[in-house]
């Protein structure tokens, strides 16, 4: 089953040899990290509290979302996260997998798990916040 | 003293290999006093959770379209 998914997200996603890893850019990862950080460390906007996560896992309309933001995630970064979290690799299976250094890894997977918590928040858990309000 | 960049870093390490015991009380103290990265230790779990369910409900997507076909 988990080569099934594996292929499913092959499918989906714009194929990454693993040859394309040789070439990630860390300038460019850390670049980015700056929309997440300040210069002094701190949060630029930090993560807020989400009201019963739990309840979102029964919700159809959850996983479309969820996809979406995987979906958007850089095709690389995507693919590293995919054999880590859901193919269930182990970090030195992943980095044997794709080529990258242990170094390379840890930076794509917090990069990843940054992104899809904001995104999950802003299209989510915030939405679903503001519905309960008005409700 | 470890800044937010540097706590979530070891957050997100932790989930992918064991800590050793340096950066696990480091995270601990700082995760007391800062809700923000509280909120990503918390939320970066539950993100993990949600990947493996995710292949479930993949699984049974995927079978029903198996069927129709």
């Amino acid at each position: 089953m988990k080569h099934k998914i594996a292929d499913h997200w092959r499918r989906s996603t714009r194929e990454v040899v693993a040859s394309d890893f040789d070439y990630i850019d860390i300038d460019d990862v850390e670049r980015d990290e700056d929309d997440f950080f300040m210069s002094n460390g701190h949060w630029n906007s930090g993560p807020s509290s989400w009201n019963d996560p739990e309840a979102a896992l029964n919700q159809q309309e959850f996983w479309a979302i969820y996809e979406t933001c995987h979906n958007n995630l850089p095709p690389k970064m995507a693919k590293v996260f995919m054999l880590r979290e859901l193919v269930g690799l182990e970090a030195d299976e992943v980095c044997l997998e794709t080529g990258l250094s242990d170094a390379n890894f840890w930076v794509t997977m917090h990069r990843a798990r940054l992104r899809l918590r904001e995104c999950l928040e802003i299209r989510w858990f915030n939405t679903t916040k503001k519905g309960k309000h008005h409700a | 003293m470890r800044d937010c960049r540097d706590i979530t870093i070891l957050i997100s390490k932790g989930l992918d290999k064991e800590s050793n015991l340096t950066e696990r009380f480091a995270v601990g103290l700082h995760v007391l006093l800062c809700s923000h990265c509280r909120n990503f230790q918390t939320q970066s779990k539950f993100i993990s959770k949600v990947a493996h369910r995710y292949t479930e409900y993949l699984e049974d997507r995927l079978g029903k379209d198996r069927n129709e076909t």
